[in-house]
């Protein structure tokens, strides 16, 4: 348990850093999932399964753009929760002798923890929202504080309160992670102990549905009256070199 | 929005400009503590050229409502580009490059995003900066020369491309996963053109203001239905 809440603790610390990138500082993108995901699986000791959760959550996201007034997903914080949740929930449930499947629980079975994480997005994605909106709502108080201490003279305070703006995103940032991420892994091991095993047999569904989703969202980026037989083409050309590549005609 | 922080990036600068003078330093950070919001990456150009409008005024050559006129003007076009250009074909291009690289090469695929995509993004931060400064307020006339919404549409189309083929390679390997090396091509090409339909069906949907995460429940669920109808029939 404690081994849970330390694993945490850590992968909130480093996704509240990686969240910084997203609006506050650099901007150099290590905030998207498909570097967020590798980072926490490193953190976790799986890389493999955290580029595979950072690939998919790459392409789902990729349409969220912060245009406007519209508050896109928070693809770090999701990318992070989703990439422990599924790490942790699967050593948790392995761990316990998980006996509920035809099969012994193994490694591969991860799909299923990862389908179920996969489930949790939105109200995940909410929360995650909601926090963000309340740093950026918080935030405004230290524009005035600046503007306080210019007129006395401290141009430090400009600076200072500038850097303190990024220091609530991190603070508020790293909380809700925590807190979600120790959640989301009681959800996950609740619902494999309790739920009926065939709505646990479905969850890998969620992965195929976030894999048409994420292409698709990604298509959407790229819309355009011609992109549609260009996507196709590109498509159908590939499959061909592929299965003339692996020889299967 | 981005006032303060337009303030604190160009701190340093009027601290070199106005060096002896505190109350004209106080008063240069001053006029930059109001709203300001365009797209980040477009603010090095416009701080380039503030700056080199800064050092005009202290030599007397211009008047202070410049840069605020100035600022304000590029406020909307800027973000609408920055926000065409680097949100909407920069980061999709980078990103399926990215998973494209990763399906073949692992963790290299993080890597080869990091720099597609922070090629055109530190080129618009480290020269549009030089270039706001050198050129002051002719930095509009050399961004509008760089034709930065026909390149995002021209980069829109190859990354429909590099979709396609991403979409390819995922199918077919999801094939090998799922069904086994025993699949012929045909069964491929029929799934591939299935997910290919399916995909555009998908994203006709996010085109109608349908959310992503509300987009996967609704395809899932279907399917997950489906197999809970299977296992009750299979029980009685």
């Amino acid at each position: 348990m404690l081994d849970i809440i330390w694993q945490s603790f850590l992968v909130s610390l480093v996704g509240g850093l990686l969240s910084l990138d997203r609006t506050a500082v650099l901007q150099i993108m290590v905030s998207r999932p498909i570097i967020t995901g590798p980072i926490i699986g490193y953190i976790l000791g799986d890389v493999k399964t955290g580029l595979l959760i950072g690939g998919m959550l790459e392409l789902l996201f990729v349409g969220g753009l912060p245009i406007g007034g519209h508050i896109p997903p928070h693809e770090v914080m999701i990318a992070v929760l989703v990439t422990t949740i599924t790490i942790i929930g699967q050593r948790l449930l392995y761990g316990i002798g998980f006996d509920r499947f035809p099969w012994r629980f193994a490694d591969s079975d991860i799909i299923f923890v990862l389908g179920a994480a996969i489930l949790m997005i939105s109200p995940m994605d909410a929360a995650c929202k909601k926090a963000d909106t309340s740093a950026r709502f918080f935030n405004r108080r230290f524009f005035n504080t600046a503007s306080a201490e210019l007129g006395n003279g401290n141009i430090k305070g400009v600076i200072v309160n500038n850097l303190k703006g990024a220091g609530v995103f991190f603070l508020l940032n790293f909380a809700t992670l925590l807190v979600l991420s120790l959640a989301g892994v009681g959800v996950v091991y609740l619902s494999f102990l309790f739920l009926p095993v065939a709505v646990i047999m479905s969850l890998p569904l969620a992965c195929a549905s976030v894999l048409i989703i994420g292409l698709a969202s990604a298509y959407n980026t790229s819309y355009d009256n011609r992109s549609l037989p260009i996507f196709l083409a590109a498509a159908l050309f590939v499959l061909m070199i592929i299965t003339v590549g692996v020889g299967r005609w | 929005m981005q006032g303060l922080g337009f303030a604190a990036a160009i701190t340093p600068a009027l601290q070199d400009i106005y060096k002896k003078d505190n109350d004209q330093l106080c008063t240069a950070i001053s006029r930059h503590m109001v709203f300001y919001n365009a797209h980040p990456y477009m603010a090095s150009p416009i701080l380039g050229a503030v700056i080199k409008m800064e050092e005009d005024i202290r030599e007397g050559e211009r008047d202070v409502k410049d840069i605020s006129s100035f600022k304000e003007s590029l406020i909307g076009p800027y973000g609408a580009i920055g926000d065409t250009f680097f949100w909407g074909s920069i980061r999709p291009l980078s990103s399926i490059i990215g998973v494209l690289s990763a399906l073949f090469w692992g963790i290299w695929g993080a890597v080869i995003f990091l720099i597609v995509y922070n090629i055109f993004h530190l080129w618009m931060r480290w020269f549009g900066l030089q270039k706001g400064y050198k050129l002051g307020e002719g930095i509009v006339e050399y961004i509008q020369s760089l034709a930065l919404p026909q390149w995002a549409s021209r980069i829109r189309l190859v990354s429909a491309g590099l979709l396609g083929g991403a979409a390819a390679v995922v199918v077919f390997k999801g094939i090998d996963i799922v069904l086994g090396q025993t699949v012929q091509a045909y069964q491929a090409f029929l799934t591939t053109i299935l997910i290919a339909g399916a995909v555009v069906l998908c994203a006709l949907l996010i085109k109608n203001r349908v959310s992503i995460s509300l987009a996967v429940y609704l395809l899932f669920l279907p399917a997950f239905i489906f197999l809970i109808i299977m296992d009750i029939l299979k029980r009685v």
